[in-house]
C-alpha cells in the first residue's frame, strides 16, 4: 500500500526524462529516456538539482554547455515536472517522486 | 459538474487539503494533481489567477504581471490573444484566402492550430446557417524546404515532409491544401538548375550574417510566389514576441533603424500578398508550452546554428529574458512606439462585400501612421523602405539593372565590395527580385504622377 512503500524506500528512483526542441541531439537523438536514478548516500529525497547533474553525467553525450550552465539549465531551456513549469514547484529545489515525468524543451527555435 | 473524485483526473472542486490526502492514498498512481501539491512545499502555490479553481501549470510572467494559469485558462489566454489580433486588425475576412507559413516549429504550429480552430468554427457556422450568407475563408499551408541549402540527406528531408503532411492532413475538416516549396523555386527554371544557382549565390556572400539574412529574404520571396500563384491574399506567419524582440535588436545593430517599424507590426502590407502576424503578443516559451500540453506535433529541422549577429542576439535576448521574464515584451513595446508606415495596416475596403463590422473595427483600431510620405522606395533585396538619406547617399548600382536600389544594410552585408563582383552576384540573384523592384517603382512612379497630375502641363497644350 502507499504508506508501506514510503517506509521501505529503495535507494533509486524510476523516472521518465524527455528532451524536445532539439535538445535530444545531445543524447544521441533519443527523446524519451526511462531512467533509474540512484540517490546519493544517505540522501532522503531527490531534487531537480541532483537530477540535473545525474543527467549531465549519464545522458548528455556531447556539448553539455548546450544543456546546462553551472548548476541549472541553460537560459532558453524550459523545464517541466509533470507538465508543470518547474518555477512553480521551486526550480532546482523541486522534489521528485517515483514515476515523475521531467521534460526539457529548448525554446530557442524558429517560427 | 459532478464527478467521482477518485476516478476523475481533472482538477475540478479539489482543494489543496483534499489533494494532500489523495497523495497518501494514491502514492503509486501518478495523479497529476497529487504530484503537483506534494512538490509544492516551498513555493507560493496559489490557484489559477483567472478561474481561481484549478492548479496552475505555468508561471507566465508576461509584462511583469506574475500570472499563473491552469491549462484551460493558459490555452484560453493564448487563443484570446490570437483572436484579438485577428479581429482588431481585420486580418481574416470571410472572403479571404489565407496561406499559413509553417516551418515545423512551435510558433507556426500554434498559428496553424489556432487558424484551424477558427476555420472549423466558421465551417460549422456556415453549415448550420440556412441561408449560407457568410462564406468560409480559405486556408492553405506552405512549408519552405531549405534542405538544399543545408545539404540534408534526402531520406531525412522526406521524413520531415512526411511528418508535415501528416500534421496538415489531421487538421481537417475543413481540409487545407499543403504546398511544399523548395527554396530554390525562387528561380523560375527547373529545380536542378535552381539548386546550383542558389548554392553559388550563397557562396558568393562572404559575411555569415549576410548569408543568413539573404536566405530569409529568399524564403519570403518563395512564400510570396506560392501565395500569389495559388490565389491567396493573406500570408500568415507565426512570428512571436521573442522573435520580434530579437529582430528589433539585430535590426538596430545592422543599421536598419529606418525600416524597423515596418517589420514589427501586426500587419505588413508592403508585399504583394500582405503579411499578418497574429501571434505577435505571445512568447516563445508559452507557445512551446502549449505544444507540449496539447500534444501539438512539431517538426524539428536540421539546421546549422546561426553563427553571426542573429545567433549572438538570440542568445543575448534569451539571457535577458531569463533574468527578467518581461524583457522580451519590453523590447517589443519600446519598438512599438516607433511610428509605423502607411502600409502597416490592411487597406480599408469600401467594398460592400466586406462586413460592416470588419470595416468598423478597422477604423476603431487603426494606428495613425505617417501619412505624409505615402509612396516609398524599397530595397530590391530585402524590401525594406528606404530613407531619404539612404536614397541620396547611395552609389547608384546601375551597371546591371536600373531601378534596383539597395539599402545600405544589404549593401554592407550582402553585396561584395568591388563592382565586378557585384555584377557577378546580380547574375546569381533570382529574376523575381528585379521584376518586383521594377513593378514597385512603376507603381511608385504612377502614384506620384497621379498626385501631381493637376500641375502637369498637357503635351498637347499650346504655348500661348
Amino acid at each position: 500500500m502507499g504508506c508501506v512503500s514510503k517506509l521501505c524506500r529503495f535507494s533509486d528512483m524510476k523516472l521518465t526524462v524527455e528532451f524536445g526542441g532539439g535538445l535530444e541531439l545531445l543524447c544521441n537523438s533519443v527523446k524519451i529516456h526511462n531512467v533509474n536514478v540512484e540517490l546519493q548516500n544517505g540522501a532522503e529525497k531527490l531534487t531537480m538539482k541532483d537530477l540535473l547533474s545525474w543527467i549531465r553525467n549519464n545522458l548528455i553525450k556531447e556539448r553539455p554547455e548546450m544543456f546546462m550552465k553551472g548548476d541549472t539549465v541553460r537560459p532558453g531551456v524550459l523545464a517541466l515536472v509533470n507538465d508543470c513549469d518547474w518555477e512553480l514547484s521551486g526550480q532546482l529545489d523541486t522534489t521528485l517522486e517515483e514515476k515523475d515525468v521531467v521534460v526539457f524543451i529548448s525554446t530557442l527555435h524558429g517560427g | 459538474m459532478a464527478c467521482s473524485a477518485s476516478a476523475c483526473q481533472s482538477n475540478c472542486y479539489k482543494t489543496q487539503q483534499e489533494e494532500e490526502e489523495a497523495v497518501k492514498d494514491n502514492n503509486n498512481t501518478n495523479s497529476f494533481a497529487a504530484n503537483i501539491s506534494s512538490s509544492n512545499n516551498n513555493s507560493n502555490s496559489g490557484l489559477c489567477l483567472k478561474c481561481k479553481a484549478n492548479q496552475p501549470i505555468s508561471s507566465n510572467s508576461d509584462g511583469g504581471d506574475d500570472a499563473r494559469f491552469c491549462i484551460d485558462c493558459f490555452r484560453g489566454n493564448l487563443f484570446g490573444k490570437f483572436r484579438f489580433a485577428v479581429t482588431s486588425n481585420a486580418m481574416i475576412a470571410p472572403t479571404d484566402n489565407v496561406l499559413v507559413a509553417f516551418s515545423g516549429g512551435p510558433s507556426s504550429r500554434v498559428a496553424l492550430q489556432f487558424v484551424h480552430e477558427m476555420h472549423s468554427k466558421a465551417q460549422k457556422n456556415f453549415d448550420a446557417c440556412r441561408d449560407r450568407s457568410l462564406p468560409v475563408f480559405g486556408v492553405g499551408v506552405a512549408f519552405v524546404d531549405e534542405s538544399s541549402v543545408y545539404s540534408v540527406p534526402s531520406n531525412e528531408t522526406d521524413k520531415v515532409i512526411g511528418d508535415v503532411r501528416l500534421i496538415v492532413e489531421n487538421l481537417a475538416p475543413p481540409s487545407k491544401e499543403l504546398y511544399i516549396v523548395p527554396v530554390e523555386s525562387v528561380y523560375s527554371s527547373d529545380s536542378g538548375d535552381g539548386r546550383e544557382r542558389l548554392k553559388k549565390l550563397l557562396d558568393a556572400v562572404g559575411d555569415a550574417t549576410g548569408r543568413e539574412d539573404l536566405l530569409l529574404h529568399l524564403r519570403m520571396l518563395a512564400l510570396q510566389k506560392v501565395a500569389s500563384q495559388n490565389g491567396y491574399n493573406r500570408l500568415l506567419l507565426g512570428s512571436c514576441v521573442s522573435k520580434i524582440a530579437c529582430h528589433v535588436i539585430s535590426a538596430t545593430v545592422k543599421g536598419q533603424g529606418y525600416s524597423l517599424p515596418a517589420d514589427v507590426q501586426y500587419v505588413d502590407a508592403r508585399w504583394e500578398i500582405p503579411v499578418v502576424l497574429p501571434l505577435r503578443d505571445c512568447l516563445a516559451k508559452e507557445l512551446t508550452m502549449l505544444c507540449r500540453l496539447d500534444g501539438l506535433k512539431t517538426v524539428e529541422l536540421i539546421r546549422s546554428p546561426c553563427t553571426g549577429i542573429n545567433g549572438l542576439v538570440s542568445s543575448f535576448v534569451t539571457l535577458l529574458q531569463e533574468e527578467n521574464p518581461s524583457r522580451e515584451c519590453t523590447i517589443m513595446r519600446t519598438a512599438g512606439k516607433l511610428i509605423p508606415f502607411h502600409f502597416n495596416k490592411i487597406e480599408e475596403i469600401d467594398d460592400s462585400n466586406v462586413l460592416l463590422a470588419t470595416r468598423r473595427r478597422q477604423k476603431r483600431y487603426n494606428l495613425k501612421p505617417n501619412e505624409s510620405f505615402s509612396s516609398e522606395s524599397f530595397c530590391f533585396i530585402c524590401n525594406s523602405p528606404l530613407s531619404r538619406s539612404d536614397l541620396l547617399s547611395l552609389k547608384n548600382l546601375e551597371s546591371h539593372k536600373t531601378s534596383s536600389v539597395c539599402c545600405s544594410s544589404c549593401q554592407f552585408q550582402i553585396l561584395p565590395q568591388d563592382p565586378s563582383s557585384v555584377n557577378e552576384l546580380y547574375t546569381l540573384l533570382p529574376e523575381q527580385l528585379f521584376a518586383r523592384a521594377k513593378h514597385e517603382n512603376l507603381d511608385h512612379y504612377s502614384a506620384l504622377r497621379e498626385q501631381i497630375q493637376d500641375c502637369l502641363l498637357s503635351e498637347v497644350e499650346d504655348e500661348t
